[in-house]
Order: structure tokens, then C-alpha cells, then sequence
């Protein structure tokens, strides 16, 4: 008898966790760099992310080699940069700090906290978006300031393709249930 | 036997809700990627590489050579000497197919080339090489020439195949078999030979010793009967890779920069001390 109360609990766990699961492997991820006469941006369509809307967990990475910035020898100088042979993913694991509510198909604010990580180094951040139910999809939007100092990423100092120290992320994701 | 099936099922169990609550497995979208830079440009002092531009993009090449070092200080080590100059451009059609036009001021040579690279050497060894074939016809448009009425005495055409591999982050090597035939060929010294078509195996080696700084090397050995005066062109490279320009600083044998011209016209012996400075900027533009 006690064997199964002890399996009851583990299902309800499992399936109260899932239930409020959202997963993608194709959101979109887009830096802006801007520097007079040198702005350029680059975009990838590799985010892949799941939020647990129960437990509030945040999960997002993105293979850094699916960056595309228009231009082969500058993608290539931004691998190089990011030592992506080492430091293949940049990724972001928080839970939320703010309430959302399914039962609405508003646009509504919310705030996560975790952990940023790239290039090897991590920082604590905090992302402010939005997220809005559609239908049984998740639609997330967000941004935030990346100070490559705080990531020990320096670009050679001989580079002449002119880098903003700060860069603008912008992600766009419409997560479905699972 | 009760007992396993429950633990069967809380095992599963725990797995679904480590699923919800934990990280996820990073996957890496493309692990079979191609390598990144065997080589830094398309080419190497003189001779082409399997590298090739991504598509959409403008690769201007200025290569310069000066005169023979050994004319001493009275030449400045012939940087007062005049120079072999080619002004060119590629552009990537595709990721793996790049095509090429440029003019050399050595017979005022106009050549159009093309390169394709055939086969990419992958990151988790599945392909070992990166395997590229040129081809390149050349134009002879110098107006001295009137022997040559016909356009096609004019003409010269180049083919090769390359095979290169990336052994680590430093070091590149390549071989590339090689032939050149030349429409018109002109002997200006009695009892000189000069054929219509060579044979030669183009040896390159590239080793990057950091981010910004490599050295390179290039030897063409000529299979089949050398011109008469001409040597296995050899050239010996500093590059720089700066973000948008690579700039190759080199000694070299070779006169010229088309390899056509290269394995019939080396007229310096690189060992016994006849070798020119070069140089050669490369800049890369995105046109979309």
C-alpha cells in the first residue's frame, strides 16, 4: 500500500509538471551592434527554450555558430571572438519573478532572474518582456543590454571591424505546449 | 516482481519531472559543421586556396610585388625596383562556389577564374578533406604582342584540384596537382625550350600562431619539363588577420601571381638568393 501512495505522488509531480510546460528549438535570438559606420546585427533562428509556467523555471540556449551577421569573414571573426570551439552555447537559466496568467490571451509583463552565460563567464541578470497566450502556444518577447566586458569577451585589438562594447539582444519566441 | 514495476514507474517518473524542473541537454544545431578557416584568404602568396568566400560576399585583393632583394641597398633591396601588381575581385555565389576577375600588369594579363569546392572538411571527421577545384583562363592584352593577332593565341588556361586539411587550430596543409596550357608560346633565345603545357604540384602550409599572426609557405615543384631558366617557384608568408583585412607580407621567387605564369615564368632560384618582397591585401565586403 505504501509503494503506492509513494508511485500516486511521483505521477501527480510528473504530470502537474508538465502540464504547464512550453518548449521551441527555433525561436529567434538577434544582436544589434551599433557603432557609427559599423552597425551591423546578427540574427539566428536556433533559440531553443522551455518555460515551466508551475515551477516558474526559465530555460533558453542558442548554438553560437548559428549567429549570421551577413558577412562570412566577419561571422567568422565573431566565432574566433567568442571561442565557440570551447564555449559553443550561450544560455540563460532563471525562474520567473513575476505572476502570469494563463487563463488570459492579454499581453502581460513579466520579470526573470537566472543566470547568464557566455564565452565561459556567467553573470546574474534580470530580463524584463512580455508574454501572451495564443490559443495553447506561448508567445515571449524580451531584451536586454550585454556589456561584453562582464563576459571577458575582447575583440583583438587589431580588429578594425569596430565593435560596440554594449549589444542589444532581442528575442522572439512562440513556444508550444508540451 | 510488483516492487520493480513501481520502481520502473518512479524512475520514469522522476525523469518527467527532472525534465520539467532542470536544464535541458545543450544540443548543438549543426555538429557536423564544416571547418572554419584552413586558410585565411583565398590565396596564399601566389597560389589558391581551397578557402572560399560565403556567399554574397566581395573579396579585393592588392597584390604587389617589388624587385629581387639581392640588388643590395642600391636598390633598397629592389623596394625602388618596379613592381608586378594585381588588382582583383571575388565573389561567393554560393558558400562553395566563388567566382574571380583580375588583371596583372605582367603582360597585362586579364584572368577569370572560378573555384568550387567540391568537399568540406567536417568538425567531427566524418569528411577528413576539404577538396576545391579552380579553373582560370587567362587573357594576354599587351599591345607589343602583334604576333598574337588571333584572340585565341592570346589565351592560357589553368586547372587544379586541392586538397587541403586543418590537422588542429594551427596548422593547414594543402597539395594541389596542377596544369597549364598556353595557346601561344613565344621562345626569345635560341636553343631555349618552352612548352604549351606544364604539369606541377602546388604545396601549401599555413600555421596560425595566434589570432592575428600565421606564417605560410608555398612550393610549386613543375612536373613536367621546366621552361628553359625557370625554378620550382618558392615563397615564405607573414599574415595578419585584422577582422575585415587579412594582409600577407612575403618573400617569394615568383615574379607574377597567376599561376598559369607562375609555373612557366619562375625565373628566380629562391636558394640562391633571388627573391622578391610582396605583398597582398585582402578586403571582404558583404554586398547583401
Amino acid at each position: 500500500m505504501r509503494n503506492y501512495i509513494i508511485l500516486l505522488f511521483f505521477l501527480a509531480l510528473s504530470f502537474t509538471t508538465n502540464a504547464q510546460t512550453f518548449y521551441s528549438e527555433n525561436g529567434q535570438a538577434v544582436f544589434y551592434s551599433e557603432v557609427p559606420l559599423h552597425n551591423f546585427t546578427g540574427t539566428s533562428n536556433n533559440l531553443t527554450g522551455q518555460i515551466n509556467l508551475t515551477t516558474g523555471v526559465v530555460d533558453f540556449y542558442i548554438d553560437l555558430s548559428t549567429l549570421d551577421t551577413g558577412n562570412g569573414k566577419r561571422d567568422r571573426d565573431m566565432r574566433k571572438t567568442l571561442n565557440i570551439e570551447d564555449y559553443p552555447f550561450a544560455e540563460f537559466f532563471g525562474k520567473m519573478t513575476s505572476d502570469f496568467n494563463t487563463e488570459t490571451d492579454s499581453l502581460q509583463e513579466v520579470r526573470v532572474s537566472g543566470l547568464f552565460k557566455i564565452h565561459g563567464k556567467e553573470k546574474q541578470i534580470e530580463v524584463d518582456g512580455t508574454m501572451q497566450m495564443t490559443g495553447n502556444d506561448l508567445q515571449l518577447k524580451a531584451n536586454w543590454i550585454l556589456n561584453l566586458d562582464d563576459y571577458e569577451i575582447k575583440p583583438p585589438k587589431l580588429l578594425i571591424l569596430k565593435v560596440d562594447e554594449e549589444q542589444k539582444i532581442e528575442i522572439t519566441m512562440l513556444l508550444k505546449q508540451l | 516482481m510488483m516492487n520493480k514495476r513501481i520502481l520502473l514507474l518512479i524512475t520514469l517518473c522522476i525523469i518527467i519531472s527532472d525534465y520539467s524542473f532542470g536544464q535541458m541537454k545543450r544540443v548543438k544545431a549543426n555538429p557536423d559543421a564544416p571547418v572554419d578557416e584552413i586558410f585565411l584568404a583565398p590565396t596564399l602568396i601566389s597560389t589558391s586556396t581551397v578557402s572560399t568566400l560565403s556567399k554574397g560576399d566581395l573579396n579585393y585583393t592588392v597584390k604587389h610585388n617589388f624587385g629581387l632583394i639581392n640588388g643590395g641597398i642600391e636598390t633598397f633591396y629592389g623596394l625602388d625596383q618596379g613592381a608586378a601588381v594585381r588588382l582583383g575581385f571575388q565573389y561567393g555565389l554560393s558558400d562553395t562556389w566563388m567566382i574571380g576577375l583580375g588583371r596583372t600588369n605582367i603582360q597585362d594579363l586579364v584572368d577569370l577564374n572560378t573555384t568550387y569546392r567540391l568537399l568540406r572538411q567536417k568538425k567531427n571527421g566524418s569528411i577528413p578533406v576539404d577538396i576545391a577545384f579552380k579553373g582560370s583562363i587567362g587573357i594576354v592584352t599587351e599591345e607589343i604582342r602583334t604576333y598574337q593577332e588571333d584572340i585565341n593565341d592570346r589565351l592560357n588556361y589553368f586547372t587544379s584540384i586541392m586538397i587541403a586539411r586543418k590537422f588542429n587550430n594551427g596548422l593547414s596543409l594543402q597539395a594541389s596537382p596542377m596544369f597549364a596550357h598556353f595557346n601561344t608560346v613565344v621562345i626569345e633565345e635560341e636553343n631555349a625550350t618552352k612548352d604549351n603545357y606544364y604539369f606541377a604540384l602546388g604545396l601549401n602550409a599555413h600555421y596560425k600562431a595566434t589570432e592575428m599572426l600565421s606564417f605560410s609557405a608555398e612550393y610549386v615543384p613543375i612536373l613536367s619539363e621546366r621552361a628553359t631558366g625557370t625554378f620550382n617557384p618558392l615563397g615564405l608568408s607573414i599574415e595578419f588577420d585584422t577582422g575585415g583585412h587579412v594582409f600577407q607580407v612575403y618573400v617569394t621567387s615568383g615574379n607574377t601571381f597567376i599561376e598559369q605564369q607562375l609555373i612557366s615564368e619562375t625565373t628566380n632560384d629562391f636558394l640562391a638568393g633571388e627573391f622578391q618582397i610582396g605583398f597582398t591585401i585582402n578586403r571582404v565586403f558583404s554586398l547583401y
